[in-house]
């Protein structure tokens, strides 16, 4: 059984929604409502490196301004 | 005409053959259609046409045959008519065409054919059948079309035109041929090329597919087929492509595989074997990569190269693909048969179309499409194998596969396959919203506002007597988190516990939930490399500890020891939000770091309240704490109590590994509610203790699948109680579905409040009822994330296209499928990793710290499960001089226990597939050893080895063998203490085998109170404890009573038992008695001092019947049972030496002496045979073989000259039948000597065969019996 998000060969994307959650997602599936692709279409360990680079703070957004 | 004589079969026809003869009864191999004539036809002109062209295609006429060579075919006669005509209805005509393909047909005695005209009132129908093993579907249609056309030139008056066909002979030489060729060489190297790594088939299915004995067959229309053709022209293929492309990701859709391999059938007919009707076809693999990125041009296209390449090598034979590749296996799933000889069938005047009934065996499914060009698009038929899809999974199938092609069709070149829609209306509907409509108001507070709810005077915590009321915990929680928020707890921060199960331990989860903070429970028996990676990668503000914890501690991070004083601070406690996390919890991490699981306090607050909703704990229930801090189940058995005024009875650390003790506790403490991983309630109902848990009001199961079998036991043991199975994995707050089994039935549930799960493919499409796929997570209770791992938690809680905008689920890697009432199945995992006994494991985090130790160059974990339901944890390691025994210890450093391989292989290099995978099948199995250890000294020993080797499953197990180097765990353990505690009344605790895990060590254990003495003495505590009367076995005339250790495995546990031996065993100086008498005053005084009041059980075999029977006579009303083994009064002893002796100790373990060849038995030699068969009386020395000598010749003397004395009492005598003749004494012969009932057993066993361990098992089981009908089954 294959997972979409563990093809180490397939393209991603880095989508991100409003809480600033980020997600990894297959290129080939459409953006679900709420997120925003903010990396990619691109190789896995470029999407990686993105959300290890760019996502410091895990708490939700709406916790932080609270 | 040719010759009629016996001729070979073609290759396609052997196979047949072969198949057939191995299942004489089935049917499948009828192949047959009818033709719908609209009008009249002549049928006596009919008749003479099809006679003609029987005549002409030899292969109709043919039968199979048994011959010296193998099989052989024989060519019939022309009969002179073979058309059946019935005047009927269209159902009845129906009715007989089936019924005559139901019927078997045996290939030897043929006609291999048969011919009926149906005359209905509009039509006739023309139905055919033939064996599979004459025509394939080629021929079906060349002999229809022939007949036809026969049939319209004798009705016109015309002479029929010559026949097209060549005699069967060519078609034989054409097979030959091809199969001497080097164009058959050729074809098998391409195929071994084409099918290079290979994926095993994948099927609808979800049982193993096998030879159908029927058909189920469904068929459907798709109705424009324009579109289809449309877009096969656009991407440049042919319509057929379009189909087969299309089944090969419908399959992908279901099986989530990223490769499938379809079965084609092909004709494998070329030139002039187009003109010969026959049995030639042939089924080709047709392998499709058919991943759900792929666009529907790119799949198109493959799929098109890939059955070009297959029709060029057509004619290779699949029974020959299957003897090349090493495994003889399936090769290809399901068939995909598309026909377009598309044939004008004209009777006279009347257009015929052909209706297919059969056309052959499909093991799984067949999907079959017909270009008819009647005007109704394309049919569509999926014949399936009833033994592995009911009619409705077929139909749903088939819907769904006709819906995906016109979707697919339309969908373009461009999209994704993995996009274009496969549920059929409604479907999608049900799986996503209606099976996840859990929407339930849960006010948004804080698991610490619940928690504070209750400050009143009721017990809230009971831990080994000791209680704290709530306002007693909640007074010493308060104080204790002013300090941890004076140390800097507070929300967002994490506070560490290493602290064991006690009532401190829920102060201290308390206290950090009050300071705000979330709590990080650390295993304090966690090795310390893995308790130092913890808290530096939580980072926690301090660690709480006890004094005995802390010592083991690192000491870099500020620690508080919880059993001291608690200091006094003033800090403010800053309330936490419900985002903020409430606990952290670490699990297995795949790349060999664990990480940790935040959870805010609003997921697991939505699970407590869900939980109370469900199950309605009230203030007065009592739910046991016994699940280890750092596992979340214990999150629920702690807060739940607390949040509703109920009380917590937490459980002595370790006792969670004992049932004995958790029986105790349970009834002792009044537990209502109680969790259990589910190997351990099997664990738990096989106690005794088990059914004495009335009290229970619920029992909740989660941790691992729960078998049925275990669910049938526990309302066997528990009539009443609830057995609630849960199921979810920490990343969502505990558990997110709930099943509660009422009935025997198991599932995981449904899903909890405001918690929604997805069942998807590889596509991340929902999947429809009763297909499997990856099981994901949305809705509340979803943690934040794992700290500190931005990657791996964005790679894991990923976007959510079915829920909310913005909304994130998380993938599990758990397989499941959905019932049609919206309950969903745990099919098992995805990925690799393993739950062992309810804990999850990462074999990949083993894996990374095993390739780390020198020597080592590649690292493979798996788990095994060699023994059904015994799961082992085995790594294989390459490289070079690696040390198996050192690379253990050093995974038992850095790995908790449980992840600790129980065994090393080291290989010289880890076994590859053709792909370069590594080959998980071809490593081998952890090899049972058969131990080298030194043989047991003393029949209890023997016994206790007999229980390790039974537990462990091997066939024996030395004395110091330490039993978890044997592979033994801790569940293996509880089952050892459990024989240990039938087999000798003694209860172990599970910390006693883990400290003395040998049996030299653990028989110790077992003689604490000492009660224990040589093996040679007179008295033999083959089983000193118990609290009812004791059983004496008397030695027959050796004087030995070893031979009795056999028994008491099948005594019931409470009745010590004892042997009592001659004098003189190991003493030669020893006076030995003058008489039976003597030795029977003797035994007297001896039993009296172990027991110095009635009643004694007495048992004796050969001369210790009757000195059993004269110590009986002594004790008088003082006897319980006098049971006597096979022996009479007056009977005479042989005279025996030295080499009866040594056969004597062989055959008491069962061993025949006649194995040892005819030679003269040494000492050396029987002695080697005991020790190498694990016994015991291999320690008997030379000096102790004379003495058992010297003992039987006196014994036999005395026997000789005793006058038994009456025994006032009843006397139970087991009878050896089977080497009694009339004159033998009987029972009867006692009369004289016994004053009472003489009861009569018998074994169907030789006199000198007692003493082996199957006849001992089955007095052992008569005795039980006699003891439970002593009327005085207590001691006073």
């Amino acid at each position: 059984m294959t997972n979409p998000f563990d093809n180490e060969e397939g393209t991603f994307l880095v989508l991100v929604n409003a809480e600033n959650q980020h997600s990894l997602w297959p290129s080939f599936v459409a953006v679900p409502a709420g997120w925003t692709v903010v990396h990619g279409e691109a190789d896995r360990a470029s999407c990686v490196a993105y959300i290890e680079a760019n996502w410091t703070d895990m708490r939700p957004k709406s916790l932080i301004g609270s | 005409m040719s010759d009629t004589g016996p001729r070979a079969l073609t290759a396609a026809q052997a196979g047949i053959w072969y198949a057939q003869q191995l299942d004489p009864d089935n049917p499948i191999y009828n192949a047959g259609e009818y033709l719908r004539i609209p009008g009249r036809v002549d049928a006596a002109v009919l008749d003479k046409a099809i006679t003609r062209v029987l005549g002409e295609a030899e292969t109709l006429r043919a039968s199979v045959i048994e011959h010296a060579d193998g099989p052989r075919q024989v060519i019939r006669p022309v009969p002179d008519t073979v058309l059946h005509t019935h005047h009927t209805d269209e159902r009845a005509a129906m009715r007989a065409m089936r019924d005559d393909l139901r019927t078997p047909v045996d290939p030897a005695t043929g006609p291999l054919h048969r011919f009926a005209l149906y005359r209905l009132p509009d039509a006739d129908l023309l139905y055919y059948r033939y064996h599979h093993v004459v025509v394939d579907g080629y021929t079906v249609a060349l002999v229809a079309q022939r007949i036809a056309e026969v049939y319209t030139a004798l009705v016109n008056g015309e002479t029929p035109s010559p026949t097209p066909f060549l005699p069967l002979d060519a078609l034989l030489e054409l097979d030959a041929e091809y199969r001497a060729s080097e164009r058959f060489a050729q074809d098998r190297d391409y195929w071994a090329a084409a099918l290079q790594g290979a994926p095993e088939p994948a099927s609808l299915a979800a049982r193993t597919p096998h030879m159908a004995h029927g058909l189920v067959r469904h068929t459907e229309y798709l109705d424009e087929p324009d579109a289809l053709k449309d877009l096969a022209r656009e991407c440049g293929v042919t319509w057929p492509s379009v189909v087969m492309a299309a089944t090969a990701a419908y399959l992908q859709r279901f099986t989530s595989v990223p490769e499938v391999v379809l079965g084609l059938p092909v004709t494998t007919r070329t030139g002039k074997a187009r003109s010969i009707p026959g049995m030639v076809s042939n089924v080709v693999p047709l392998r499709i990569a058919a991943a759900p990125e792929t666009t529907v041009g790119e799949l198109l296209r493959h799929t098109s190269a890939r059955l070009k390449a297959a029709m060029r090598h057509q004619r290779y034979r699949y029974e020959d693909l299957r003897r090349d590749r090493s495994r003889d296996q399936r090769l290809v799933g399901p068939e995909v048969n598309v026909m377009i000889f598309d044939y004008d069938l004209k009777f006279g005047e009347h257009r015929a179309l052909v209706h297919n009934l059969s056309i052959g065996p499909s093991d799984d499914l067949s999907v079959n499409v017909y270009d008819r060009g009647d005007g109704r698009g394309l049919q569509i038929d999926f014949d399936a194998n009833p033994d592995l899809y009911t009619e409705r999974e077929i139909v749903a199938h088939q819907r769904r596969f006709v819906r995906f092609l016109a979707n697919l069709a339309a969908a373009g070149p461009d999209v994704p396959v993995g996009a274009v829609p496969a549920l059929l209306p409604g479907e999608r509907e049900q799986v996503v919203e209606a099976f996840n409509r859990t929407d339930a108001d849960v006010e948004p507070a804080t698991l610490t506002d619940l928690l504070n709810r209750h400050t009143h005077d009721a017990v809230a915590v009971e831990f080994e007597g000791r209680t704290l009321t709530y306002a007693e915990l909640h007074a010493r929680a308060d104080r204790l988190a002013a300090v941890l928020a004076e140390h800097g707890a507070g929300p967002e921060r994490i506070v560490a516990l290493a602290v064991p199960r006690s009532l401190e331990l829920v102060v201290g989860l308390l206290a950090v939930l009050k300071a705000g903070a979330a709590y990080l429970p650390i295993d304090p028996d966690y090795p310390r490399d893995r308790i130092a990676f913890t808290l530096a990668d939580a980072r926690p503000a301090l660690l709480l500890a006890t004094t005995a914890t802390a010592a083991d501690l690192p000491d870099e991070l500020p620690t508080l020891l919880i059993d001291q004083d608690i200091p006094e601070a003033t800090a403010a406690l800053t309330p936490p939000k419900p985002a903020n996390p409430a606990y952290v919890i670490y699990t297995s991490g795949s790349t060999g770091r664990p990480k940790g699981v935040l959870v805010p306090h609003e997921g697991i607050v939505n699970r407590l309240l869900w939980m109370q909703h469900r199950y309605g704990l009230t203030p007065g229930d009592r739910v046991l704490q016994k699940t280890p801090s750092g596992f979340d189940v214990s999150v629920w058995e702690f807060f739940w109590p607390l949040i509703q005024g109920a009380t917590l009875v937490v459980a002595r650390p370790e006792g969670h590994k004992d049932p004995a003790y958790l029986a105790e506790l349970i009834v002792g403490s009044g537990v209502t509610t109680v969790h259990f991983v589910p190997s351990m309630l099997q664990a738990f109902l096989a106690d005794p203790g088990a059914a004495a848990c009335t009290g229970l009001r619920r029992v909740v199961c989660s941790g691992e699948a729960l078998p049925t079998d275990a669910v049938e036991r526990f309302h066997r043991t528990l009539p009443g109680v609830e057995l609630h199975n849960l199921y979810g994995p920490t990343e969502a707050s505990v558990d997110v579905t709930a099943w509660e089994c009422a009935g025997n039935d198991v599932h995981i549930g449904a899903p909890v409040w405001n918690t929604r799960t997805y069942v998807l493919d590889a596509a991340l499409n929902p999947l429809p009822v009763g297909a499997t796929g990856e099981l994901y997570l949305a809705g509340v209770q979803l943690a934040r994330g794992y700290h500190d791992r931005h990657a791996l938690t964005a790679e894991r809680f990923v976007a959510d296209p079915f829920g909310p905008p913005g909304a994130r689920m998380y993938r599990t890697g758990d397989l499941a499928r959905w019932t049609d009432d919206g309950q969903l199945d745990y099919v098992g995992r995805a990925d690799h990793q393993v739950k062992i006994r309810g804990l999850r494991i990462e074999l990949g985090e083993i894996e990374a710290v095993a390739a780390k130790q020198p020597g080592v160059d590649a690292a493979a974990v798996l788990v095994r499960e060699d023994r059904p339901g015994d799961q082992r944890i085995v790594a294989y390691l390459a490289g070079t001089g690696i040390d198996p025994a050192a690379v253990r210890a050093a995974l038992a450093e850095t790995l908790p226990d449980y992840m600790v391989p129980s065994a090393v292989i080291t290989l010289p290099a880890l076994p590859v597939g053709p792909n370069g995978k590594l080959d998980r099948k071809a490593l081998p199995a952890p090899e049972v050893k058969a131990t080298a250890g030194r043989a047991p000294r003393t029949p209890r020993e023997e016994i206790l080895a007999g229980l390790f080797a039974e537990v462990l499953g091997l066939p024996r197990v030395g004395v110091e063998d330490n039993f978890f180097d044997l592979g033994g765990h801790s569940l293996l353990a509880t089952r050892l203490i459990g024989r240990v505690r039938d087999t000798f009344g003694v209860t172990l605790t599970i910390r006693t085998v883990f400290e003395g895990p040998t049996v030299a060590t653990l028989v110790d254990r077992l003689d604490t109170d000492a009660r224990t003495g040589d093996a040679l003495d007179v008295l033999l505590p083959l089983r000193p404890y118990g609290d009812k009367p004791a059983v004496f076995c008397v030695h027959p005339a050796g004087g030995l009573a070893w031979c009795y250790a056999g028994l008491i495995k099948h005594i019931e546990g409470g009745h010590p038992v004892y042997g009592l031996q001659a004098v003189g065993l190991d003493d030669d100086s020893a006076p030995l008695p003058a008489s039976l008498d003597e030795a029977a005053e003797h035994y007297l005084r001896v039993i009296r001092d172990v027991q110095p009041h009635g009643p004694y059980h007495l048992l004796g075999y050969s001369s210790g019947g009757l000195l059993a029977h004269s110590m009986a006579a002594r004790l008088g009303d003082e006897v319980g049972l006098l049971a006597i083994l096979d022996t009479y009064p007056g009977q005479t002893l042989a005279e025996i030496g030295e080499q009866e002796v040594l056969a004597d100790l062989l055959s008491w373990v069962g061993f025949d002496r006649r194995h040892l060849g005819r030679k003269p038995l040494t000492h050396e030699k029987v002695s080697a045979t005991l020790r190498k068969l694990g016994s015991s009386l291999a320690s008997l020395e030379q000096r102790h073989i004379e003495a058992i000598g010297r003992i039987y010749a006196n014994n036999r003397d005395l026997v000789h000259e005793s006058a038994p004395p009456v025994y006032r009492g009843d006397v139970t005598v087991i009878v050896a039948t089977l080497d009694k003749i009339d004159i033998s004494p009987t029972p009867e012969t006692w009369r004289p000597y016994v004053d009472g009932r003489i009861i009569t057993r018998r074994v169907d066993r030789k006199h000198n065969d007692l003493m082996k361990p199957g006849p001992l098992a089955e007095i052992g089981t008569i005795l039980s019996a006699e003891l439970r009908g002593t009327s005085q089954g207590e001691m006073s």
